[in-house]
């Protein structure tokens, strides 16, 4: 999770990262650029899925996200935990994909494809992409969770995050975080024993 | 089974998913490279003057996205990009946002949603800077040692098609400069003289563009038709905000 040359860069504070973009060396931040990409673009994409964004904009979506982190690149040496922070964007970017696709579906009118109002299941084309059912059924259960339950299941069940880590990403206190985890293991389970009907659990 | 062991399983298959082989996960490296390098490019001929440095620095980095173009070949042309970073820092603000904006459309355009078009509050019509035209693109010969602003002089014994990050770029901003200065048929003619842009990393940039060109010629039916499978495809770009925001809207 290191950066690959943390030598070249001590530790700074507050002040010093703010200044930071000015004394980055083209090489050391496009070395940067590529190994954060390299360690995270997998966990971006599967949060961006999993955060309710369409298949098709996929790969817009984690371009904005790395566009936004090749910009941010200097602020990384005063963060902590480099995978809550990329999160903390991710979910940003998505709920603005989000909320854009609604409304260019309303400007656009009936006339083409529709979108879902909430989170939308596994459509088609990422049944299509998904060839292992129960990865598929993975994404249709996450799909009915709540967004704040689900947001906290997904960082700490599946990307095995600490609590701690997971209530900074999410700006939440502990407890707060505890309490959702237990509600959406509660609900998560409660999914499965009903996915167990005829041709839904192979 | 019981539930809680089917609930482990699924767990565990999601812990082990891959979204991205190898080839898609290199092309969205190649695409966000090129389009900071883009932004920077506008935002170099924005902002400076024609003077050399300047003109030398885009030139580098268009070579340098050049490499960025390769897809899968990145890895190992990184070299060659690096020469973005420097000026991506400079235009840093901009990077992710595109030439759209221009003067005639701001008044009617909204602030798009998550980024501000770059060049919005830039001259509409900078002198065109002395770009290096006869630099050699990715596409030539060269070495990743050979990138350097100071290869400016070393030109090619036979230009490359027009396949690189810069020179798409160039045209873009050309465009906006046509349009700006509310020339759209020109501005149309630049767009469609060089269709391969669209193929390219730069493809949503060029059909956007095009779709605002469209808008301002009238032509609204063409570019509902063509907006609507831009928003469709490309909802989550800030491009999106200034194309559903022009007459490709549906009233």
């Amino acid at each position: 999770m290191a950066l690959s040359s943390p030598s070249a860069r001590p530790d700074l504070s507050g002040a010093e990262v703010a200044s930071s973009a000015l004394t980055l060396t083209p090489e050391g931040q496009l070395s940067r650029f590529n190994d954060f990409y390299t360690s995270h673009a997998q966990f971006v994409a599967r949060s961006i899925r999993r955060l309710g964004i369409r298949e098709e904009l996929l790969d817009d979506t984690l371009q904005e996200v790395f566009l936004i982190v090749y910009r941010k690149l200097p602020e990384l040496d005063g963060v902590e935990h480099e995978k809550t922070w990329l999160f903390r964007i991710t979910m940003n970017v998505a709920a603005n994909v989000r909320r854009q696709a609604q409304r260019w579906q309303k400007k656009l009118g009936s006339g083409s494809e529709s979108l879902p109002d909430s989170l939308p299941g596994p459509d088609d084309q990422l049944a299509r992409v998904l060839h292992d059912k129960k990865l598929v059924l993975l994404y249709r259960i996450l799909a009915t969770l709540d967004d704040d339950k689900r947001d906290v299941f997904v960082l700490h069940e599946l990307e095995q995050l600490s609590i701690p880590e997971v209530a900074a990403a999410l700006g939440l206190n502990l407890n707060t975080a505890y309490s959702r985890l237990r509600a959406a293991r509660a609900a998560f389970e409660r999914r499965v024993l009903h996915s167990e009907s005829p041709g839904s659990d192979p | 089974m019981t539930v809680q062991q089917k609930a482990r399983e699924l767990v565990d298959i999601g812990r082990r998913e891959v979204v991205l082989d190898g080839e898609r996960l290199e092309q969205n490296r190649a695409r966000v490279l090129s389009r900071a390098t883009a932004a920077a490019i506008l935002a170099a001929s924005a902002s400076a003057t024609s003077s050399v440095s300047a003109a030398s620095t885009v030139g580098a980095v268009g070579k340098a996205a050049g490499g960025a173009l390769v897809g899968a070949k990145v890895g190992t042309s990184l070299s060659l990009a690096k020469l973005i970073m420097g000026v991506a820092v400079l235009g840093g603000s901009v990077a992710g946002t595109y030439f759209l904006g221009t003067r005639g459309d701001s008044a009617r355009v909204p602030t798009p949603l998550s980024a501000p078009p770059v060049i919005q509050s830039a001259p509409p019509l900078v002198p065109r800077m002395e770009v290096d035209s006869t630099a050699p693109t990715i596409e030539g010969q060269q070495t990743p040692a050979e990138a350097s602003p100071t290869i400016r002089s070393a030109a090619p014994k036979q230009r490359p098609p027009a396949t690189s990050i810069r020179v798409h770029a160039e045209l873009l901003r050309d465009a906006r400069s046509a349009l700006a200065a509310g020339d759209a048929a020109g501005a149309l003619q630049l767009l469609d003289g060089q269709r391969e842009v669209a193929q390219g990393p730069l493809g949503p940039e060029w059909t956007a563009a095009r779709i605002l060109v469209l808008c301002r010629l009238g032509r609204v039916a063409e570019a509902r038709q063509s907006g609507a499978r831009f928003l469709k495809r490309h909802g989550s770009s800030p491009l999106a905000a200034q194309v559903a925001s022009s007459c490709a809207r549906s009233e």
